[in-house]
């Protein structure tokens, strides 16, 4: 199950002090039914603020953001974000099946015995198994996002929103979790779209990648990323064309900035 | 049968009930007295003891304060009819703009020999006097009452400036040790702990203010508020009657164990610490003009801002 | 005890190895010293060092708490203490829970409560306690009522900040679950505020019993409070000090009881 979502001519303006601050101006965006749709763009050009429109979180000033046929203005069903801030987006107080099992907590007590098995597999699915009673503090940080990912599996996603989800964690996790993510995306065909800094982790997950310019920020190109699936953390990332759109993309994000940034 | 056992099982503890309720409601009237648990109020439980009360249709429920700090508030608060207190707080509160009644007197210094309440210094302290007192300090118990008046007044009388004397507020029990470890220079205390500080050697007694400076002096008063005492005009007259009866037992049994026993049952000191103390005459009749002139001190210390109509405080009933 | 522990550990070097035995040891002289001041007490008292009617020999403080076990005044007077107490915390307990959340989270009512509460919290306790009396009398009521305000502004505080403190990140995690606001306070807000919730909970604890007994002695006629002050009226110190021991040993017991049910009920203290 997917949703097509769409941004259409976004604008979002905050006051702050009496005059306007423009976030981003006029941004038209769209994400296909299970698309791998990544967002880059410097720091502090609102690329979290266009995934929590996208999540019903914070409405737009101009524009709207499209969700099926449907306007969204509320957090709407099958939208999962998953936070940077995974420690704080656990509840610290339910061991980690609880925090899985919360979105379903609505259900009717006779399905209580089957949603848990089911909690219990995504928590298998991402390679959990036997930490079930354990509490989120207990739990290395790689872990406690992969109990973050289970949450989301468990409310059944129609479109996952990836705000940075790896960038707390060392370079070895978040690509295992990387590779976890691409595996549920392909097992599952939701709607998927990730906002990262990291140029060679948005080519990595994406089928498409949307490059944003500083502030005031808009819409400065689309890429086609192109690499064949199922992607791999060795192979995918040695081939040519993977790091011929890193040299792009990355000259694409440091045009705008100061010029004397020697890239990676 | 479920419905018979309930039944049954209601009616039983309805006849539990019952005999409660026609015992306390229709033969007693509940009487609340707030009191504080010193010698001066052995007439009332010696009336309570006897059963003079009981006689008279009253039951009374007495609430001990240890500092008297509740009981005119209380009173006015409604949850007392009575609260036993001294001559100035009774004023004090009057002056206030609070309807209190005094209905029954309290204490009565009439006696030297049994005035246990003195002014005591360390015997090689050098004070003597009032005068002698200019720059030191003095422990009352409370500021702005009845001992603070009194030992302004003694200070005045022996040819001291009570402006130039520091006052310090100690509860009695620490006055003793303040007193031994010069932490106050004179105190004015009543028993039993001027008793026990003056069992060991290194006090001294400078004077007796009462009864030096006003002999017959009414201090302890009986006191109820001006509506209470409309509403319930029987009740007043009752509890005046059978505390009086309770006095006069009192008087005739002065140095008896009984009376002894009855204090210790209710302030918990120690029968051997009574019965080294005399015990003074328990008063039958407020004297006006006693009290007249505790007014008029207070007047002059400041405490009053002028004389008040004492036939509209003092009740009839303690005449 | 840990902080003998402590001790122990920069008293001595090398303290690895028999660190087990040396705590014991440790532990030992913290009983020795103790003992030694014990034993000053008594023997002041005793041999006349300390002239004073309040300064009975430790083993008479130990006869009375003993003999007043198989029957005296003292344990009902703890009993109906502990029952105020114990009413009072609950009710200002409550209450400021319920008021720190309520403010936490909304502006208009933060606007049109809080200066008052501000305004009534530093009144010390014994100056409130006459006027209270005209309006709520003498007897239980004014004491559970003095209970629960002293225990009311440590939760109450300690809630509003709580709430105050709570990461967005949680509360836009129940959001985008689609979690109703009833719920949301349930099953997230609150828990997420327990720890501060708690930390009030345990001043106030330790509040309580000392509130409690001041009201008594000021407004007492029953209760430890009102016991305090008649056997010191009543000359009879050694009843005196052994109630304070039993306060103390009550205090104790209240803050390890507290330590273990919040280690067992709100085990993510501090872990996030």
């Amino acid at each position: 199950m997917s949703e097509r979502l769409g941004f259409e001519h976004v604008t979002k303006v905050y006051e702050s002090a009496g005059a306007d601050f423009v976030a981003f101006d006029d941004i038209t965006l769209e994400a296909s039914p299970s698309e791998f749709l990544a967002i880059v763009g410097p720091s502090g050009c609102g690329k979290s603020t266009l995934l929590k429109m996208a999540a019903g979180l914070i409405p737009p000033t101009k524009g709207k953001v499209q969700l099926g046929g449907n306007t969204v203005s509320a957090p709407p069903p099958g939208v999962i974000y998953l936070f940077q801030q995974y420690a704080k987006s656990l509840f610290a107080w339910r061991t980690v099946i609880d925090n899985v099992m919360f979105p379903l907590e609505g259900a009717p007590r006779s399905q209580r015995a089957e949603l848990r098995a089911r909690c219990e597999d995504y928590l298998r699915q991402v390679g959990l198994s036997g930490f079930e009673n354990s509490y989120p503090w207990q739990l290395s940080g790689g872990m406690q996002q992969r109990v973050a990912i289970a949450r989301a599996l468990a409310a059944d996603p129609q479109v996952l929103l990836l705000d940075e989800p790896f960038s707390a964690v060392d370079a070895l996790t978040r690509m295992e979790l990387q590779t976890l993510v691409l595996q549920l995306w392909e097992r599952r065909k939701f709607t998927a779209i990730l906002v990262t800094h990291d140029v060679e982790e948005a080519i990595f997950l994406a089928d498409r990648v949307a490059v944003l310019s500083a502030r005031p920020t808009s819409l400065k190109e689309i890429i086609d990323v192109g690499l064949p699936r199922p992607r791999d953390q060795l192979a995918t990332r040695e081939d040519p064309r993977f790091l011929k759109l890193r040299h792009h993309l990355t000259t694409s994000l440091l045009a705008k900035g100061s010029g004397h940034v020697v890239a990676a | 049968m479920r419905k018979t056992i309930l039944s049954a099982g209601l009616a039983l503890m309805g006849l539990m009930i019952l005999p409660h309720l026609s015992a306390s409601a229709a033969e007693l009237e509940k009487v609340r007295v707030s009191i504080i648990p010193i010698n001066d109020v052995a007439p009332m439980f010696a009336a309570i003891q006897n059963g003079y009360f009981r006689e008279l249709g009253l039951e009374i429920d007495t609430t001990p304060s240890t500092g008297g700090a509740t009981g005119i508030p209380g009173l006015v608060g409604g949850s007392f009819d009575i609260a036993y207190g001294n001559v100035v707080s009774a004023l004090l509160a009057s002056q206030q703009g609070l309807d209190v009644r005094v209905i029954a007197p309290g204490t009565k210094l009439t006696d030297k020999d049994t005035d246990t309440t003195p002014v005591l210094a360390l015997s090689d302290s050098g004070i003597k006097t009032g005068k002698d007192l200019e720059g030191k300090t003095f422990a009352v118990n409370t500021r702005n009452n009845v001992i603070w008046l009194y030992a302004r007044t003694w200070v005045k009388a022996t040819g001291g400036d009570p402006g130039k004397v520091t006052f310090k507020e100690v509860p009695f029990p620490q006055v003793e040790d303040a007193l031994r470890q010069k932490r106050v220079d004179a105190a004015f205390l009543v028993a039993p702990f001027s008793i026990i500080a003056m069992q060991k050697p290194g006090i001294s007694v400078l004077a007796h203010p009462y009864t030096e400076l006003q002999l017959g002096v009414d201090v302890g008063q009986w006191i109820t508020t001006g509506k209470l005492l409309a509403e319930k005009p029987e009740t007043m007259k009752k509890f005046v009657a059978g505390l009086r009866k309770g006095a006069e037992w009192y008087n005739a049994n002065r140095s008896s164990d009984a009376l002894i026993s009855i204090i210790t049952g209710y302030s918990k000191t120690d029968a051997s610490i009574l019965k080294s103390i005399a015990l003074p005459a328990a008063p039958l009749k407020s004297d006006l003009d006693q009290i007249k002139r505790t007014m008029d001190l207070m007047v002059d210390s400041k405490l009053l801002s002028k004389p008040l109509d004492l036939s509209k405080i003092i009740d009839p009933l303690a005449l | 005890m840990s902080t003998i522990g402590t001790i122990g550990e920069i008293s001595r070097t090398g303290a690895r190895t028999n660190r087990a035995a040396q705590l014991i040891g440790v532990r030992l002289y913290g009983l020795l010293l103790i003992l030694v001041l014990l034993s000053l007490w008594e023997l002041s008292a005793r041999l006349g060092w300390v002239v004073s009617a309040y300064w009975p020999p430790v083993t008479a403080i130990l006869r009375a708490a003993v003999g007043e076990l198989a029957g005296g005044d003292m344990l009902d007077a703890l009993a109906s203490t502990l029952r105020r107490a114990a009413i009072g915390y609950i009710v200002g307990s409550v209450v400021g829970v319920v008021l720190g959340i309520l403010l936490g989270k909304s502006r208009v009512l933060r606007l049109a409560l809080l200066p008052l509460i501000e305004i009534i919290r530093p009144i010390p306790t014994p100056a409130v306690i006459p006027p209270l009396i005209l309006f709520l009398g003498v007897d239980d009521a004014l004491k559970i009522f003095i209970v629960s305000l002293a225990s009311f502004f440590p939760v109450f505080t300690n809630t509003i900040s709580g709430v105050a403190a709570i990461d967005d990140t949680l509360i836009q995690t129940a959001r985008t679950f689609r979690i109703g606001w009833l719920r949301t306070l349930v099953s997230v807000v609150l828990p997420a505020t327990l720890p501060a919730v708690t930390a009030g909970l345990r001043t106030a604890t330790s509040l309580t019993l000392v509130v409690a007994v001041l009201a008594e002695m000021i407004a007492g006629s029953s209760g430890m409070g009102y016991y305090l002050v008649q056997m010191q009226y009543a000359l009879r110190p050694d009843l005196m000090y052994a109630a304070v021991l039993y306060l103390a040993i009550v205090g104790y017991c209240l803050n390890r009881a507290f330590i273990v049910l919040e280690a067992r009920f709100v085990p993510w203290i501090g872990k996030t």
